[in-house]
């Protein structure tokens, strides 16, 4: 990682920015409990939370994005209440929110003008390409300025974002979980990035729930849970696992307890398999890939490289240019099997990315969704007919061995958190026999608590002589329980690694296409 | 304000999130459309004024004619009836998303599949109760038909359904024209009209009144299809369709053959309606019979917030304004368009305040 960045003398700084007693709710959801805490100028100052803890929410209120509900806050020594971010943008505030996106067809250029409303007048483009190159040089931010910014990476969408920002001049920046969607190279740069922003005086609050950044980046820390300020510390003088203690508020064991299972025959093989996209480009070119029973293999790739359509064919939803799909004895690519309700009933179960868009009905009870995809297995109805009794027993029971935080089978499954959709899938899933999961972002948005469940849960499937094909962006949860790691880049497998004989710069510098990362 | 829409420009799943949050659905639901009533009663209070009219007195008589007596009452509902069955089909349609515009046609072909029945076996010597069901199920049958046409298209070609349905409404109004100024025109009629059909296709009359049995079927049918959408695999994946497709298909429910079912469905239950509005009400096949039928359906089955529980009191409601106009027109010199234009108020002022109570609701949860 890049040298630490603390410049300034870590006691003597006044503090650029101070919330005090800051509550916020929705409804009965306290979000923000009595919040306090200060940054001070030029620190890099973390917010470390679990999903859930009300980092986005502190952020929100901070940026005026969202208004308090109690509570008060200073910057730069003056009481503030923005009415609407773009007071707090005026006052010298930016904010990169968590999954922003830009699907805007604008260059970076007129992105990062349009997105501030410094003045109504009419700009020259090309004095204002100019004064962000040389913000771009400042900072060593590589940005190809004349793209449409929804063709860039979701990497350099971030660039744009803090671009933003610096363009505006603010004196304090606060990023919401930006490292979730980078790779390790970009990581870097991007700490490289809020290091130069340090020097020039800018202080920085990083909402994080990534311990080893935290201790990489941060002058002062302040930990969330549940709502509730747990302590602010100093960076310097703690260790990874006195801050996990603080984060979940016990000793917590990170590893994965993997017994040791003989792989078996491949459970699922893919040959020589091209895909389309659905405008006719090439999302994945002759993959090959094989998952042994008992074995996960983790595909490593930053989003958009093609995982997204190779778990639309697996599942049957999205047609194959050529290749071959081998599962359970059967070449699922033919007419008659390709489509969901075959390829399920041969026994893959499927983990979708966006679980509210693919694989849940928002308007559904969590006892409706329980049985999506299964509402004619004769366990579940009775002729023409749902049997409503069974559901809601079979439900009862999923709530239960999945612990599912709900008021019951009757409540719709939009009022879930992130954690609970998941497990509300999980559980749909792994209801019946399977042969191969295909898990897509498996652990995206679950605390710590709900994603060693899920780890846990598939390892049972593992135990069970199924193989697991785990899509993820995410170098932690690769590492963390892979067996082999399979690297995607543009459509193509880079690799295939044994988990124990590769290490994360590595497969991030597969991820980014070797050397070419750039400009991909 | 300006918070909630800067803040829905930044993160747009934020106002989302929000708006399925809400707990008190059913109670926000039922508060904005008495909201919207009372205010629509407004505009129309003072739009009579504005004609002149005392508006105590029209809507005196409009409530009067609606429900003053019994004779009232079941014109009312016999008025409620053929909308009513067309809000269900459009129930069964738009709870897939499938958007069905086509019940004036579909209605009005299930009319002239009757009308082609009677005036095949009217010599046959049928009797009722073989005549009448028989009757009832082509209707059906020739409103399928209606919808398989849209419904094909899409599911097999994508094409809009609108458009086709629509098209289709007016071909077979024309269709009816031409008939009817033509070989199934009386003999000796100035009008457009068939002859009188025989009294065996008459539907049984209910309580010894002019009240037909149509409307006990529009009862039994909003029963089937609460039935169909909330206990049947094919209604689970009806709603599943409609609430997110994605999803539907993910999990292996064929989208394209969901929208196929749907619009025969919808087709069917439309047709429906026409047939018994004829063997109802008209007994014969005759110019204009429909008074928008089918649009209305569409109106009340929005009204009813595309639930057969909804659709049922919206039909009457509907059907009372159609049957007090008649009333209001005795009783002042108020045109008839009157009532369309209540309508069209109604309309409005449930959008309007169905989102104003969303917004309501979004502006607690985010300042408490
Ligand atoms: N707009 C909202 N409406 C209702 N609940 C919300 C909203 N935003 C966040 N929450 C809830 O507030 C809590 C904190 O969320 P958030 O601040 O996004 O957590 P974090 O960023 O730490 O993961 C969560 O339980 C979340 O479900
Ligand atoms: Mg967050």
């Amino acid at each position: 990682m890049t040298d630490n960045v603390v410049v300034t003398p870590r006691n003597e700084a006044p503090p650029i920015l101070a919330v005090e007693h800051l509550t916020k709710t929705f409804g009965s959801l306290v979000a923000n409990d009595q919040v306090s805490f200060s940054v001070k100028q030029g620190h890099v100052h973390c917010l470390l939370g679990e999903n859930g803890a009300g980092k986005s929410t502190l952020a929100k209120c901070i940026y005026g994005a969202s208004r308090p509900d109690a509570g008060r806050i200073y910057f730069k020594g003056r009481e503030v209440a923005f009415s609407s971010p773009r007071d707090a943008i005026r006052m010298g505030i930016g904010m990169v929110h968590q999954h922003f996106v830009l699907a805007d067809p604008m260059n970076a250029v007129e992105n990062i003008i349009v997105g501030e409303e410094s003045t109504g007048a009419l700009l020259n483009l090309q004095a204002e390409k100019k004064k962000i190159q040389a913000l771009c040089e400042q900072y060593g931010i590589v940005l190809d300025l004349d793209t449409p910014v929804a063709q860039l990476s979701v990497g350099q969408q971030q660039w744009v974002e803090i671009l933003k920002a610096l363009y505006v001049s603010v004196d304090l920046l606060l990023l919401d979980e930006p490292t979730a969607v980078l790779t390790p190279q970009e990581v870097q740069s991007l700490f490289s990035i809020i290091g130069k922003m340090v020097i020039d005086g800018i202080s920085v609050i990083l909402i994080t729930h990534k311990l080893h950044e935290v201790m990489n980046i941060s002058n002062e820390v302040t930990i969330l849970r549940k709502g509730k300020v747990v302590d602010t510390v100093p960076t310097r003088g703690n260790t990874k696992a006195s801050l996990a203690r603080l984060l979940v508020g016990r000793d917590f064991d990170f590893n994965v307890h993997k017994e040791k299972i003989d792989f078996g025959p491949p459970a699922l093989e893919i040959k020589g398999l091209t895909v389309l996209r659905d405008n006719g480009s090439l999302a994945l070119q002759d993959v090959s890939l094989n998952v042994r029973q008992g074995e996960i293999l983790g595909l490593a790739g930053v989003s958009g490289n093609g995982q997204a359509e190779l778990f639309e064919t697996l599942v049957g939803v999205r047609k194959a240019e050529k290749g071959k799909i081998r599962f359970a004895g059967v070449e699922i690519l033919k007419e008659s099997t390709h489509n969901p309700e075959a390829i399920a009933s041969l026994g893959l179960a499927s983990v979708p990315q966006d679980r509210l868009r693919q694989g849940l009905i928002e308007e559904f009870t969590v006892q409706e969704n329980l049985i999506l995809g299964l509402q004619d297995s004769p366990s579940y109805s009775r002729g023409v007919s749902l049997n409503w009794k069974a559901i809601k027993s079979f439900a009862s029971q999923a709530i239960q061995q999945f612990e599912i935080k709900t008021t019951g089978p009757l409540q719709p499954v939009g009022q879930l958190s992130g954690g609970n959709l998941q497990k509300v899938i999980l559980a749909r899933e792994v209801s019946k026999p399977i042969k191969v999961m295909v898990a897509s972002s498996p652990s995206r948005g679950l605390d710590i608590g709900a994603t060693y469940y899920v780890y846990s849960r598939f390892l049972e499937l593992l135990r069970n002589g199924a193989g697991i094909l785990m899509i993820s962006e995410d170098l932690d949860e690769i590492f963390n329980i892979s067996d082999r790691i399979a690297v995607i880049y543009n459509g193509r497998i880079m690799g295939v690694f044994d988990v124990h004989e590769v290490d994360r710069e590595t497969i991030g510098l597969y991820m980014a296409g070797l050397e070419e990362h750039e400009h991909s | 304000m300006s918070t909630a829409k800067s803040t829905r420009s930044v993160i747009p799943k934020f106002h989302y999130r929000l708006e399925k949050r809400k707990e008190s659905g059913i109670f926000a639901s039922l508060l904005s459309i008495l909201v919207a009533l009372i205010c629509s009663f407004g505009i129309t209070f003072w739009v009579i004024s504005l004609i002149g009219a005392d508006a105590g007195t029209v809507l005196w008589a409009i409530v009067k004619g609606s429900f003053g007596t019994k004779n009232a009452v079941i014109d009312t509902l016999i008025k409620a009836t053929p909308i009513f069955i067309t809000g269900l089909a459009t129930v069964v349609a738009f709870r897939a998303k499938v958007w069905n515009i086509g019940q004036e046609g579909q209605l009005y072909t299930g009319a002239l599949g009757v009308t082609w029945a009677v005036l095949l076996l009217k010599d046959t010597g049928l009797p009722a109760w073989i005549f009448v069901p028989l009757l009832l199920v082509v209707s059906a049958i020739f409103g399928a038909l209606a919808g398989a046409i849209p419904g094909v298209l899409k599911s097999r070609y994508n094409v809009n359904e609108i458009i086709v349905t629509v098209m289709l409404n007016y071909i077979t109004l024309y269709l009816t024209t031409y008939l009817l100024g033509g070989i199934w025109q009386e003999a000796g009629s100035h009008y457009y009209n068939t002859i009188r059909f025989p009294e065996t296709t008459n539907l049984p009359l209910l309580f010894e009144t002019r009240l037909h049995s149509g409307f006990l079927i529009a009862l039994l049918l909003a029963a089937l299809i609460y039935y169909l959408l909330w206990h049947m695999k094919l209604g689970y994946k009806i709603r599943a369709t409609g609430s997110n497709p994605t999803a539907a298909r993910f999990k292996g429910i064929n989208i394209q053959r969901i929208s196929l079912i749907v619009m025969v469905l919808s087709g069917a239950i439309s047709g429906l309606a026409g047939g018994i509005e004829l063997l109802g009400v008209h007994h014969r096949l005759v110019y204009g019979f429909s008074v928008s039928f089918g649009f209305t359906g569409i109106l009340i089955a929005l009204l009813g917030r595309l639930h057969p529980l909804g659709v049922a009191p919206a039909a009457i409601f509907f059907g009372a304004l159609h049957n007090g106009s008649s009333a209001m027109i005795i009783h002042s010199n108020v045109p008839r368009e009157l009532i369309t234009a209540i309508m069209g108020f109604v309309i409005i002022m449930l959008l309007v305040w169905e989102e104003v109570f969303k917004y309501r609701i979004r502006r607690v949860e985010d300042v408490q």
